[in-house]
Protein backbone atom coordinates (compact mmCIF):
# COMPACT_ATOMS: atom_id res chain seq x y z
CA UNK A 1 0.00 0.00 0.00
CA UNK A 2 1.68 3.41 -1.06
CA UNK A 3 2.50 6.24 1.71
CA UNK A 4 -0.58 8.05 1.28
CA UNK A 5 -3.17 5.32 1.97
CA UNK A 6 -1.03 4.23 5.22
CA UNK A 7 -1.16 8.07 6.51
CA UNK A 8 -4.58 7.68 6.00
CA UNK A 9 -5.25 4.58 8.03
CA UNK A 10 -3.63 6.16 10.61
CA UNK A 11 -5.07 9.37 10.62
CA UNK A 12 -8.79 7.39 10.67
CA UNK A 13 -7.35 5.34 14.13
CA UNK A 14 -6.24 8.66 15.20
CA UNK A 15 -9.44 10.26 14.67
CA UNK A 16 -10.95 7.03 16.51
CA UNK A 17 -8.53 7.57 19.30
CA UNK A 18 -9.91 10.80 19.74
CA UNK A 19 -13.53 9.54 19.20
CA UNK A 20 -13.35 7.25 21.96
CA UNK A 21 -11.69 9.37 24.54
CA UNK A 22 -14.37 11.93 24.02
CA UNK A 23 -17.29 9.19 24.23
CA UNK A 24 -15.76 7.89 27.09
CA UNK A 25 -16.19 11.65 28.70
CA UNK A 26 -19.56 12.22 27.45
CA UNK A 27 -20.70 8.40 28.83
CA UNK A 28 -19.54 9.15 32.49
CA UNK A 29 -21.34 12.29 32.46
CA UNK A 30 -24.54 11.18 30.79
CA UNK A 31 -24.55 8.01 33.85
CA UNK A 32 -24.39 10.89 36.46
CA UNK A 33 -27.07 12.81 34.46
CA UNK A 34 -29.54 9.78 33.89
CA UNK A 35 -28.84 9.19 37.81
CA UNK A 36 -30.05 12.84 38.51
CA UNK A 37 -33.01 12.69 36.31
CA UNK A 38 -33.81 9.00 38.58
CA UNK A 39 -33.48 6.88 35.14
CA UNK A 40 -33.38 2.90 36.27
CA UNK A 41 -30.41 1.80 37.30
CA UNK A 42 -29.61 -0.39 34.85
CA UNK A 43 -29.18 2.74 32.32
CA UNK A 44 -26.79 4.57 34.45
CA UNK A 45 -25.18 1.56 34.92
CA UNK A 46 -24.63 0.83 31.26
CA UNK A 47 -23.45 4.33 30.83
CA UNK A 48 -21.01 3.97 33.65
CA UNK A 49 -19.96 1.07 31.84
CA UNK A 50 -19.84 2.79 28.34
CA UNK A 51 -17.14 4.74 29.67
CA UNK A 52 -15.08 2.28 30.71
CA UNK A 53 -15.46 0.44 27.43
CA UNK A 54 -14.52 4.05 25.50
CA UNK A 55 -11.32 4.14 27.51
CA UNK A 56 -10.73 0.25 26.67
CA UNK A 57 -11.39 1.06 22.91
CA UNK A 58 -8.83 3.66 23.10
CA UNK A 59 -6.35 1.19 23.99
CA UNK A 60 -6.60 -0.86 21.11
CA UNK A 61 -6.53 2.28 19.11
CA UNK A 62 -3.40 3.11 20.32
CA UNK A 63 -2.04 -0.20 20.19
CA UNK A 64 -2.94 -0.36 16.36
CA UNK A 65 -1.13 3.18 15.73
CA UNK A 66 1.86 1.68 17.50
CA UNK A 67 1.75 -1.24 15.09
CA UNK A 68 1.76 0.94 12.19
CA UNK A 69 5.03 3.16 13.90
CA UNK A 70 2.28 5.91 13.79
CA UNK A 71 2.03 8.71 16.93
CA UNK A 72 -0.67 8.29 18.95
CA UNK A 73 -2.87 11.63 20.17
CA UNK A 74 -3.52 12.64 23.19
CA UNK A 75 -6.75 11.89 24.76
CA UNK A 76 -9.65 14.31 24.08
CA UNK A 77 -9.94 16.04 27.46
CA UNK A 78 -12.68 18.26 26.55
CA UNK A 79 -16.70 17.61 27.75
CA UNK A 80 -18.59 18.18 24.69
CA UNK A 81 -21.92 18.96 24.60
CA UNK A 82 -23.65 19.64 21.58
CA UNK A 83 -26.77 20.86 23.07
CA UNK A 84 -28.79 24.57 23.11
CA UNK A 85 -27.96 26.06 26.82
CA UNK A 86 -31.15 26.60 27.17
CA UNK A 87 -33.19 23.46 26.90
CA UNK A 88 -34.75 22.69 29.96
CA UNK A 89 -32.40 20.05 32.19
CA UNK A 90 -33.86 16.54 31.15
CA UNK A 91 -34.65 18.00 27.19
CA UNK A 92 -30.73 18.70 27.35
CA UNK A 93 -29.97 15.56 29.26
CA UNK A 94 -32.03 13.57 26.17
CA UNK A 95 -30.57 15.37 23.48
CA UNK A 96 -26.97 14.51 24.78
CA UNK A 97 -28.38 10.73 25.33
CA UNK A 98 -30.19 10.78 21.74
CA UNK A 99 -26.84 12.60 20.03
CA UNK A 100 -24.54 10.23 21.52
CA UNK A 101 -26.57 6.60 21.20
CA UNK A 102 -29.19 6.56 19.08
CA UNK A 103 -27.44 8.48 16.26
CA UNK A 104 -23.47 8.01 17.15
CA UNK A 105 -23.07 4.81 18.38
CA UNK A 106 -25.74 3.44 16.20
CA UNK A 107 -24.30 4.48 13.10
CA UNK A 108 -20.99 3.47 14.34
CA UNK A 109 -22.30 -0.13 14.94
CA UNK A 110 -23.10 0.02 11.04
CA UNK A 111 -19.33 0.69 10.24
CA UNK A 112 -17.99 -1.92 12.50
CA UNK A 113 -20.41 -4.54 10.88
CA UNK A 114 -18.88 -3.02 7.09
CA UNK A 115 -15.21 -3.80 9.03
CA UNK A 116 -16.16 -6.97 10.52
CA UNK A 117 -17.26 -8.54 7.20
CA UNK A 118 -13.79 -7.52 5.65
CA UNK A 119 -11.57 -8.19 8.55
CA UNK A 120 -8.95 -10.93 7.50
CA UNK A 121 -6.38 -10.00 10.26
CA UNK A 122 -7.14 -11.95 13.20
CA UNK A 123 -5.45 -9.51 15.65
CA UNK A 124 -7.84 -6.40 14.03
CA UNK A 125 -10.87 -8.75 13.70
CA UNK A 126 -10.74 -9.90 17.83
CA UNK A 127 -10.43 -5.83 18.37
CA UNK A 128 -13.13 -5.24 16.04
CA UNK A 129 -15.38 -8.20 17.64
CA UNK A 130 -14.74 -6.68 21.03
CA UNK A 131 -15.45 -3.48 20.00
CA UNK A 132 -19.18 -4.51 18.58
CA UNK A 133 -20.16 -6.40 21.26
CA UNK A 134 -19.11 -3.09 23.48
CA UNK A 135 -21.19 -1.03 20.99
CA UNK A 136 -24.23 -2.70 20.92
CA UNK A 137 -24.85 -1.96 24.21
CA UNK A 138 -24.06 1.74 23.99
CA UNK A 139 -26.56 1.66 21.36
CA UNK A 140 -29.04 0.31 22.89
CA UNK A 141 -28.47 2.56 25.79
CA UNK A 142 -30.28 5.24 23.99
CA UNK A 143 -33.43 3.76 22.91
CA UNK A 144 -33.85 2.53 26.16
CA UNK A 145 -33.43 5.50 27.49
CA UNK A 146 -36.00 6.86 25.09
CA UNK A 147 -38.46 4.09 25.98
CA UNK A 148 -38.19 5.42 29.57
CA UNK A 149 -38.19 8.87 28.89
CA UNK A 150 -41.61 8.93 26.87
CA UNK A 151 -43.41 8.69 29.29
CA UNK A 152 -42.47 11.94 31.05
CA UNK A 153 -40.95 13.94 28.51
CA UNK A 154 -42.70 15.21 25.59
CA UNK A 155 -39.95 14.17 22.55
CA UNK A 156 -41.42 15.96 20.13
CA UNK A 157 -38.80 18.84 20.66
CA UNK A 158 -36.59 16.92 19.45
CA UNK A 159 -37.54 16.77 16.07
CA UNK A 160 -35.99 20.00 15.25
CA UNK A 161 -32.69 18.93 16.53
CA UNK A 162 -32.34 15.78 14.43
CA UNK A 163 -30.47 17.56 11.20
CA UNK A 164 -27.77 18.86 13.73
CA UNK A 165 -27.34 15.70 16.12
CA UNK A 166 -26.30 14.02 12.68
CA UNK A 167 -24.35 16.72 11.60
CA UNK A 168 -22.15 16.53 14.43
CA UNK A 169 -21.97 12.72 14.39
CA UNK A 170 -20.02 13.04 10.99
CA UNK A 171 -18.18 15.90 11.61
CA UNK A 172 -17.39 18.33 8.59
CA UNK A 173 -15.64 15.93 6.60
CA UNK A 174 -17.58 13.24 5.38
CA UNK A 175 -19.54 14.82 2.73
CA UNK A 176 -16.67 16.96 1.42
CA UNK A 177 -14.24 15.21 -1.43
CA UNK A 178 -11.63 13.24 -0.40
CA UNK A 179 -7.73 12.41 -1.77
CA UNK A 180 -8.43 9.29 -4.49
CA UNK A 181 -6.84 6.97 -1.98
CA UNK A 182 -9.61 7.40 0.62
CA UNK A 183 -11.68 5.72 -1.84
CA UNK A 184 -9.43 2.71 -2.02
CA UNK A 185 -11.24 -0.85 -1.34
CA UNK A 186 -8.20 -2.01 0.36
CA UNK A 187 -8.26 0.02 3.22
CA UNK A 188 -10.31 -2.37 4.55
CA UNK A 189 -8.10 -4.58 5.04
CA UNK A 190 -6.58 -2.44 7.55
CA UNK A 191 -9.71 -1.68 9.48
CA UNK A 192 -10.76 1.61 7.52
CA UNK A 193 -13.83 1.72 5.20
CA UNK A 194 -13.83 3.12 2.21
CA UNK A 195 -14.83 7.02 2.40
CA UNK A 196 -17.47 6.83 -0.45
CA UNK A 197 -18.80 3.64 1.34
CA UNK A 198 -18.80 5.66 4.94
CA UNK A 199 -21.55 7.90 3.02
CA UNK A 200 -23.50 5.10 2.00
CA UNK A 201 -23.22 3.22 5.07
CA UNK A 202 -24.27 6.31 7.35
CA UNK A 203 -27.17 7.37 4.67
CA UNK A 204 -28.56 3.69 4.76
CA UNK A 205 -28.72 3.45 8.30
CA UNK A 206 -30.05 6.86 8.63
CA UNK A 207 -32.82 5.77 6.57
CA UNK A 208 -33.27 1.69 7.94
CA UNK A 209 -32.24 1.96 11.43
CA UNK A 210 -32.08 5.49 12.88
CA UNK A 211 -35.54 6.96 11.12
CA UNK A 212 -37.86 3.98 11.65
CA UNK A 213 -36.19 4.00 15.94
CA UNK A 214 -37.52 7.60 16.56
CA UNK A 215 -40.42 6.73 14.62
CA UNK A 216 -41.10 4.11 16.95
CA UNK A 217 -41.12 7.23 19.06
CA UNK A 218 -43.72 9.14 17.49
CA UNK A 219 -40.57 11.70 16.70
CA UNK A 220 -41.32 13.60 13.59
CA UNK A 221 -38.25 12.48 11.55
CA UNK A 222 -38.96 14.91 8.62
CA UNK A 223 -36.40 17.14 9.23
CA UNK A 224 -34.12 14.20 9.45
CA UNK A 225 -35.45 12.78 5.82
CA UNK A 226 -35.04 16.00 3.94
CA UNK A 227 -31.54 16.21 5.87
CA UNK A 228 -30.64 13.67 4.42
CA UNK A 229 -32.20 14.00 1.15
CA UNK A 230 -29.86 17.08 0.86
CA UNK A 231 -26.77 14.86 1.31
CA UNK A 232 -28.00 12.17 -0.70
CA UNK A 233 -27.69 14.56 -3.05
CA UNK A 234 -24.24 15.87 -2.47
CA UNK A 235 -23.39 12.34 -2.89
CA UNK A 236 -24.83 12.08 -5.75
CA UNK A 237 -22.66 15.03 -7.28
CA UNK A 238 -19.56 14.10 -5.82
CA UNK A 239 -19.83 10.28 -7.19
CA UNK A 240 -21.28 12.09 -10.80
CA UNK B 1 -30.82 -7.09 5.43
CA UNK B 2 -27.91 -6.59 8.20
CA UNK B 3 -29.72 -3.33 8.72
CA UNK B 4 -33.10 -4.46 9.61
CA UNK B 5 -31.16 -6.88 12.26
CA UNK B 6 -29.34 -3.62 13.41
CA UNK B 7 -32.70 -2.09 14.13
CA UNK B 8 -33.73 -5.36 15.71
CA UNK B 9 -30.55 -6.06 18.05
CA UNK B 10 -30.09 -1.79 18.50
CA UNK B 11 -33.90 -0.09 18.65
CA UNK B 12 -36.32 -2.95 19.98
CA UNK B 13 -33.28 -4.71 22.01
CA UNK B 14 -32.71 -1.04 23.89
CA UNK B 15 -36.60 -0.49 24.03
CA UNK B 16 -37.20 -4.13 25.85
CA UNK B 17 -34.05 -3.76 28.53
CA UNK B 18 -36.35 -1.17 29.79
CA UNK B 19 -38.95 -3.49 30.27
CA UNK B 20 -36.57 -6.14 31.70
CA UNK B 21 -35.72 -3.80 34.24
CA UNK B 22 -39.36 -2.91 35.33
CA UNK B 23 -41.01 -1.21 32.31
CA UNK B 24 -41.14 2.33 31.26
CA UNK B 25 -42.66 3.00 35.17
CA UNK B 26 -38.73 2.97 35.76
CA UNK B 27 -37.95 0.05 37.92
CA UNK B 28 -35.47 0.58 40.74
CA UNK B 29 -34.77 4.22 39.39
CA UNK B 30 -32.28 6.36 41.09
CA UNK B 31 -34.80 9.50 41.85
CA UNK B 32 -33.72 10.79 45.53
CA UNK B 33 -35.95 10.45 47.99
CA UNK B 34 -38.46 13.25 48.57
CA UNK B 35 -41.53 12.65 46.54
CA UNK B 36 -43.36 15.21 44.78
CA UNK B 37 -41.64 17.84 46.89
CA UNK B 38 -38.06 17.39 45.79
CA UNK B 39 -37.54 20.56 43.55
CA UNK B 40 -36.22 19.81 39.63
CA UNK B 41 -32.01 19.70 39.35
CA UNK B 42 -31.51 23.09 37.72
CA UNK B 43 -28.77 20.90 35.56
CA UNK B 44 -28.46 17.72 34.90
CA UNK B 45 -25.19 17.42 33.02
CA UNK B 46 -22.10 18.78 34.90
CA UNK B 47 -21.46 22.52 34.68
CA UNK B 48 -22.98 22.86 31.29
CA UNK B 49 -20.18 20.73 29.29
CA UNK B 50 -17.44 22.91 27.01
CA UNK B 51 -19.42 24.23 23.75
CA UNK B 52 -18.31 22.37 21.01
CA UNK B 53 -17.02 25.47 19.32
CA UNK B 54 -13.58 24.05 17.48
CA UNK B 55 -14.57 20.89 17.30
CA UNK B 56 -15.57 19.82 13.36
CA UNK B 57 -14.24 16.00 14.38
CA UNK B 58 -16.84 13.19 13.60
CA UNK B 59 -18.49 11.42 16.97
CA UNK B 60 -18.70 8.09 14.53
CA UNK B 61 -16.18 5.29 13.65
Amino acid sequence: MVDAAGALIAQVWAVRHGVETGASLRFAALSQGMRGAGAPATLVELAARASADEVRHAAHCADILRSRRADVPPPETRLLFFGPRDLAPEQRLTYEVVAQSCISETESMATLVTLLDAASDAHLRTVLQELARDEVQHARLGWAYLAWAKDRLDLSFLSAFLPAMATAATGEDLFQPGPPEADDPALLRSGVVPKRDRRRIYLETLHSVVIPGFEEFRVDTGPLRRWAEDKQRVVDALES
Amino acid sequence: MKLKRLFQVLVLGGTSLVAACGGSEGGSNNRPPGGNNTPPPQSLLPDGGTPPTGYDGPLIW
